[in-house]
């Protein structure tokens, strides 16, 4: 098996090789360029068949309607839907302040060597497998929000308003914590990018601090773009360390933050395994649902990094 | 020029480098080696990777011959074994024991024991792939086989869950596949007749609670729960602690009980546990039936409410409960005995009453066993004999559910093999079932009395129902 595997990588790779080399440059580029895309639409046609008897027998009511019942075979995404976005909105509200605080602490005010240092244990945060996010938020993080969401109601006479650790606000407030690393990383490598001359100029025309940081900021606001984007794509497409801390309640759409719910990943993630007949149709659906939801947010955020970013 | 140097020169030049003529050997070398060494290595690769020898047919034929003997000698066998448990308990292990082996010594070219039927398989490995809920115990069933076999043969199983099992075992991806639930009728009428199905182990599901003021700590006593009583909390009719419904349960606790909202936890994955304790709720409870029914993710009335909590796996279930007070949650027995101590500090594992003989059981392994055993002699009772290997075990388990006596929450998990391996279609047929019948006649006979703690052997009836169709698989 390995020899056979090893041999259909090994020729296609040098075949590729050798045509890329044969080919004239511009054309060889284009070609690998062109094989995400291909992908891509493979990936998006391959979801769309396996969703297509769902959404011939469910219609548009998949979207907007909110059941998950497998024994009755009747399936409503609005819960999901709802659960997706919120959650990816209070991650990106987390993270964003905590990524740019983060990259401008780390390029202005940190000396050389603990920059260094902070700025690698960043990116190894970024790189942690999220499971280990998943295990802190349900035995740490679900718990301390707990405590202080009901600490804080309790002081106001609300009484207890939220009943248990998981919740679609520990979700986000999870989320936002793991997409910090990757916004952060994004932005610092723009504002290390601005001119020397541009910074020099801000000064000698009197600049404060925060105002030369400020107008830094502007200066790489296509990086703090993208940075917000990238997060969001990762925020929505999640899955491991949200399905455990969501609370997995599929049927009741709610944009209350405090009580539990799901995501469409998170879905994804805790259906499938066990999954069968219309049950794997209609994930295939959530999926193609989320696909579609992703390049929406993307086009926008293509759309305003055009206008603003530079 | 040709083109590969054109464009290895454009990049020496950017780099500022002296270019390349095409004199200069130096790259068609290092790509030739390259070449080579893959060639070379694929080649290596293939031939310790390659195809196990074949197996001869005169095996087949030994095979063949030896199923009818085989039959024959355990039917005597499982006779004498009914008349020891008469007798004296603690002495049936050895006596059976003896009894199968004078049998094999006094009939030495019969395939009939398990020695002989190792002996008879080709060394090698056996794939499965299915439920996780069994896998600790096929985890530990696989290390004990292998060595019984003097590490002939080895077991590989993969925990991907009861649904992939299924479609695995029916897209032929393995030899064997484990699952919760039984075929569901889907599948079950793809592959109608040409399959086994049989328990190869059981287990049981506690109802969990974490209500301080009544921890068994505490007061030295566990809270009493019926079918119904479970049944509204799950649906969100009773809402609170200190329900009269529950007071009415437990009299000497009835003082205690707080007035505090219920939280009600649920798996929020597909699972088998809650599949099992949805199916007891639906036999136990009509109302229950009516409204959300059975299977592997339900459509939790509570969760309608938005009172409902989901945990991730029993793991994400248990640690709910214990960080929620005042909740309840079913977890695999399994989970809970491994942290008993835990449970009785904040709560405790409720006493569940079985409606059919109104006397409330705790989850220990001989109650389950025999709640099993009655569901079967209730079944039996009902359709004149024992359920078939090859029929549709959902109607059995809707036996087996909500038994006449016994601890009420038992769980069973299947092993799915097909009748004939070469009529499906399978490579060296003849070797995947000899090993296969090795493996699950060692499973439902030796590995029954290896059952780690938290799992529940299966009742000698139920077991001999796996033995018998074991014995007809065929190469």
């Amino acid at each position: 098996m390995l020899g056979v595997a090893l041999i259909i990588f090994g020729l296609s790779y040098i075949a590729a090789v050798a045509a890329l080399l044969a080919l004239r440059f511009r054309v060889g580029m284009r070609l690998v360029g062109a094989v995400p895309l291909v992908l891509l639409a493979l990936m998006l046609g391959l979801f769309g068949l396996y969703a297509a008897p769902a959404f011939a027998r469910y219609g548009p009511g998949l979207v907007v309607s909110a059941e998950w019942n497998p024994p009755r075979e009747a399936y409503g995404l609005l819960p999901a839907l709802l659960g997706t976005l919120l959650t990816s909105a209070v991650a990106i509200a987390i993270a964003v302040p905590l990524a740019l605080s983060a990259a401008v602490a780390l390029n202005e005010f940190l000396p050389g060597l603990l920059r260094e240092v902070v700025g690698s244990l960043m990116d190894l945060t970024a790189a942690m497998p999220t499971v280990i996010y998943g295990l802190w938020g349900l035995f740490t993080l679900g718990p301390f929000l707990q405590r202080l969401i009901n600490g804080v109601s309790s002081l106001l006479g609300l009484g207890v308003r939220m009943e248990a650790p998981v919740s679609l606000l520990t979700a986000g407030v999870l989320l936002g914590v793991v997409i910090t690393p990757y916004i952060a990383a994004i932005v610092r490598e723009g504002y290390a990018l601005i001119p020397k001359a541009i910074e020099e100029a801000i000064y000698a025309v009197g600049a404060t601090r925060l105002e030369a940081v400020l107008l830094k900021l502007r200066y790489a606001r296509g990086y703090v773009l993208g940075g917000l984007f990238l997060g969001l794509g990762r925020a929505m497409g999640e899955t491991v360390a949200v399905a455990m801390v969501v609370g997995g309640d599929y049927v009741h759409p709610t944009l209350n933050l405090l009580s539990p719910g799901i995501t469409i990943s998170s879905l994804i993630a805790l259906q499938f395994p066990e999954s069968s007949g219309y049950t794997i149709s209609v994930l295939f659906a959530a999926a193609f649902l989320l696909a579609a939801v992703g390049l929406g947010l993307n086009a926008i955020g293509v759309y305003l990094i055009r206008r603003w970013g530079t | 020029m040709r083109p590969p140097l054109n464009i290895a020169n454009r990049f020496l030049q950017y780099r500022h480098l002296p270019p390349m003529s095409s004199k200069n050997t130096t790259m068609w070398v290092i790509i030739a080696v390259v070449v080579v060494v893959a060639i070379v290595a694929a080649v290596l690769a293939m031939q310790s990777g390659g195809p196990s020898p074949p197996t001869t047919p005169t095996q087949t034929v030994t095979q063949t011959v030896t199923h009818t003997t085989a039959q024959t000698v355990t039917q005597t066998v499982t006779a004498t074994q009914t008349a020891t448990q008469t007798t004296v308990q603690t002495v049936t292990q050895t006596t059976v024991q003896t009894v199968t082996q004078t049998v094999t010594a006094t009939q030495p070219q019969s395939g009939s024991s398990l020695q002989d039927l190792i002996k008879a398989a080709p060394g090698g490995t056996i794939y499965g792939a299915g439920a996780t809920f069994p896998l600790p115990q096929l985890q530990a069933w696989a290390d004990a086989f292998n060595k019984y076999t003097g590490g002939k043969l080895s077991v590989d199983y993969q925990g991907v869950g009861s649904g992939a099992g299924q479609t695995n075992f029916l897209d032929k991806k393995v030899d064997f596949a484990g699952s919760d639930i039984p075929m569901t009728e889907a599948n079950f009428q793809k592959a109608k007749g040409r399959f086994y199905q049989f328990p190869e182990l059981a287990g049981s599901i506690v109802i969990a609670y974490n209500v301080p003021e009544i921890a068994y700590q505490k007061t030295g006593k566990y809270l009493n729960l019926t079918a119904e009583v479970i049944a509204l909390i799950y649906m969100g009719n009773i809402t609170q602690w200190c329900d009269p419904r529950i007071k009415a349960l437990n009299p000497a606790l009835a003082n205690e009980l707080p007035c505090k909202n219920i939280a009600v936890v649920h798996r929020s994955d597909g699972s088998g546990t809650t599949a099992y304790f949805t199916l007891w709720l639906s036999k136990a409870y009509k109302p229950w039936n009516q409204t959300v029914s059975w299977g592997l993710t339900v459509a939790w009335p509570v969760d309608k409410l938005g009172t409902g909590l989901g945990g991730k796996g029993n793991p994400g279930v248990a640690q709910l409960v214990e960080q929620t007070p005042y909740s309840i949650g079913y977890i695999e027995y399994a989970y809970y005995v491994l942290n008993k101590g835990k449970y009785d500090s904040f709560g405790g594992a409720a006493l569940v009453r079985n409606d059919n003989d109104g006397k409330y059981y705790n989850a220990d392994p001989q109650y389950v066993q025999m709640g099993l055993a009655a569901g079967l002699d209730r079944y039996k009772a009902k359709y004149g004999a024992y359920p078939a290997p090859d029929a549709d075990w959902n109607v059995v388990i809707q036996e087996l559910s909500n038994p006449p006596k016994g601890y009420p929450l038992a769980a069973l998990t299947f092993t799915l093999v097909y009748k004939n391996y070469t009529a499906e279609g399978y490579a060296d047929a003849a070797a995947r079932a000899a090993r296969l019948k090795a493996w699950l006649t060692w499973v439902l006979t030796e590995g029954q009395k290896q059952v780690i703690e938290g799992y529940v052997p299966l009742p000698p009836e139920l077991a001999e129902i796996g033995l018998k169709a074991v014995q007809s698989i065929k190469p």
